[in-house]
């Protein structure tokens, strides 16, 4: 595997409203396995974008919507699986 | 308290702080300042009632409420001091009627006369030292007490001057010490003066707060009289630049970002589509900083050439909810909000440049908290700057 993943977690004020505050907690107390691949870093504001729900992450440059602390584990996941 | 006064395009900061004698409740010295909106006057008394105490703390209160009413209606000093002489209750046990004051008097050409009786003298700070203003001695005749004097005098205020007066629990702080047998006395003049030196910009809030707390130092933290200081700074006024939400026309956003770039001043970002499009626009780099933690609040980022950048409504909502609330001060670990109203409070003219267009996604009724709208907040945090801060400020929308 060449380089890391980049995660970035928004901090807007939607995203942040909308469970955003948790991500980061969620993001840090990844499994050091999984951690290890990822280089994390947040945002003032991504762009919200009509018709999709906050709060939002970009994974690699691909914007992801509806982000829980349940689902992140699972996204980074499959990312680390595509990329390696 | 602390205020700021406009004249002739320079400010004159106000402000003050005391401490009790150690033990006591309330506190024997007054302090009152008024600022006179029609003649452009700003007159400031300080007075020292006798003894300590509610009995001391009565006499003071009289004797700077008259000094005040009777200098705002120009009354001449001789029939101030003889009629705040007389109007005070003689003390059971001296036998006499006395507190001491301390008047000065600004009007709107910056000219200043300082009448003190019986106060340590008052200091002058003018580039890099202290000033003897001649001074004007006049006998006061009274049975109960000899050989008082009140001293008189005038001169003009200039730019960057800062007069301080104080009770003599500052002059006398430490009397009796090893240190300082005869009290501080003329050391007070070396720690202002290095004060000033090492920071040339500090405020006179700041001044008369440090003052104090040396003065309890020097007395081993335990003060043994109420210790007053009050600091007068005239200044160049510092400017502060707001700026939240985006533009309403996109068209904008190039101008919003000039603005923001030209301004001359302290700078701050509310918002994170704001702050984009002015990294976007002026190419500043722009990253989040994850110390700063209020659980509250999303976090704070830094970008070159700005001075704060913040989340959006949510702090600002929090600003408005400190304003009001009126508790500005020692907060340990200071939040994205904190900061902002620190930098609010410690500017004198306040620009805010409010983005009018409309975050739809705000509206929604099925959000977990209900968001204001950003026209609103700011009107609330303009009136409470303006009616309780005193302050200069100016809506600009875009």
């Amino acid at each position: 595997m060449t380089g890391k993943i980049n995660l970035k977690i928004c901090v807007g004020t939607m995203c942040y409203v909308m469970g955003g505050a948790e991500l980061r907690d969620a993001a840090e107390s990844l499994p050091p396995e999984v951690k290890e691949h990822l280089n994390i870093t947040y945002s003032p504001c991504i762009g919200c974008e009509e018709g999709l729900r906050p709060p939002f992450i970009e994974i690699n440059g691909k914007k992801i919507a509806g982000v829980s602390k349940i689902n992140l584990i699972q996204i980074v996941k499959e990312e680390i699986r595509n990329v390696v | 308290m602390r205020y700021t006064v406009k004249n002739n395009d320079n400010f004159i900061e106000v402000d003050f702080f005391q401490k009790n004698k150690a033990g006591n409740v309330v506190c024997g010295d007054s302090f009152m300042s008024q600022k006179l909106k029609g003649e452009g006057r700003i007159i400031s008394v300080l007075s020292d009632g006798l003894g300590s105490g509610i009995k001391a703390c009565v006499l003071s209160t009289l004797t700077a409420t008259m000094a005040m009413h009777f200098t705002a209606m120009n009354e001449s000093i001789f029939q101030t001091s003889k009629s705040i002489m007389n109007t005070l209750p003689r003390d059971m046990v001296r036998k006499i009627s006395y507190s001491t004051f301390c008047i000065c008097d600004i009007d709107c050409f910056a000219n200043v006369k300082i009448i003190e009786y019986e106060t340590p003298a008052y200091y002058l700070y003018r580039g890099g030292r202290f000033l003897d203003i001649p001074k004007q001695k006049i006998p006061v005749e009274r049975d109960d007490l000899e050989n008082t004097f009140l001293w008189i005098s005038e001169f003009k205020l200039e730019k960057e001057d800062r007069i301080i007066f104080f009770s003599d629990g500052v002059s006398q702080s430490g009397m009796g010490s090893a240190s300082m047998p005869f009290g501080w006395e003329d050391g007070a003049k070396t720690y202002i003066a290095g004060l000033i030196e090492h920071r040339g910009d500090i405020s006179a809030k700041e001044l008369a707060h440090k003052i104090v707390s040396q003065a309890e130092k020097n007395d081993g933290y335990s003060l043994k009289d109420d210790t007053s200081c009050c600091v007068i700074y005239m200044r160049k006024p510092r400017n502060l630049l707001v700026c939240t939400g985006p533009p309403y026309d996109e068209k904008n956003d190039k101008y919003l970002a000039n603005q923001v770039k030209e301004f001359q001043g302290k700078k701050i970002l509310c918002g994170g589509t704001t702050a984009t499009i002015i990294s976007r626009e002026l190419g500043a780099h722009m990253e989040v900083d994850m110390n700063i933690i209020d659980k509250e609040l999303p976090p704070i980022s830094h970008m070159k050439g700005i001075d704060l950048v913040t989340e959006g409504i949510l702090t600002l909502g929090k600003v408005e909810r400190i304003l009001s609330a009126g508790d500005t001060e020692g907060h340990k670990e200071p939040g994205p909000a904190e900061m902002v109203v620190r930098m609010l409070l410690n500017s004198d003219k306040i620009t805010l440049l409010v983005g009018t267009r409309i975050n739809i996604a705000h509206q929604d009724p099925n959000l977990p908290v209900e968001l204001e709208i950003r026209r609103n907040v700011v009107k609330k945090i303009k009136y409470l700057l303006e009616t309780k801060y005193l302050k200069d400020v100016e809506i600009r929308y875009i």
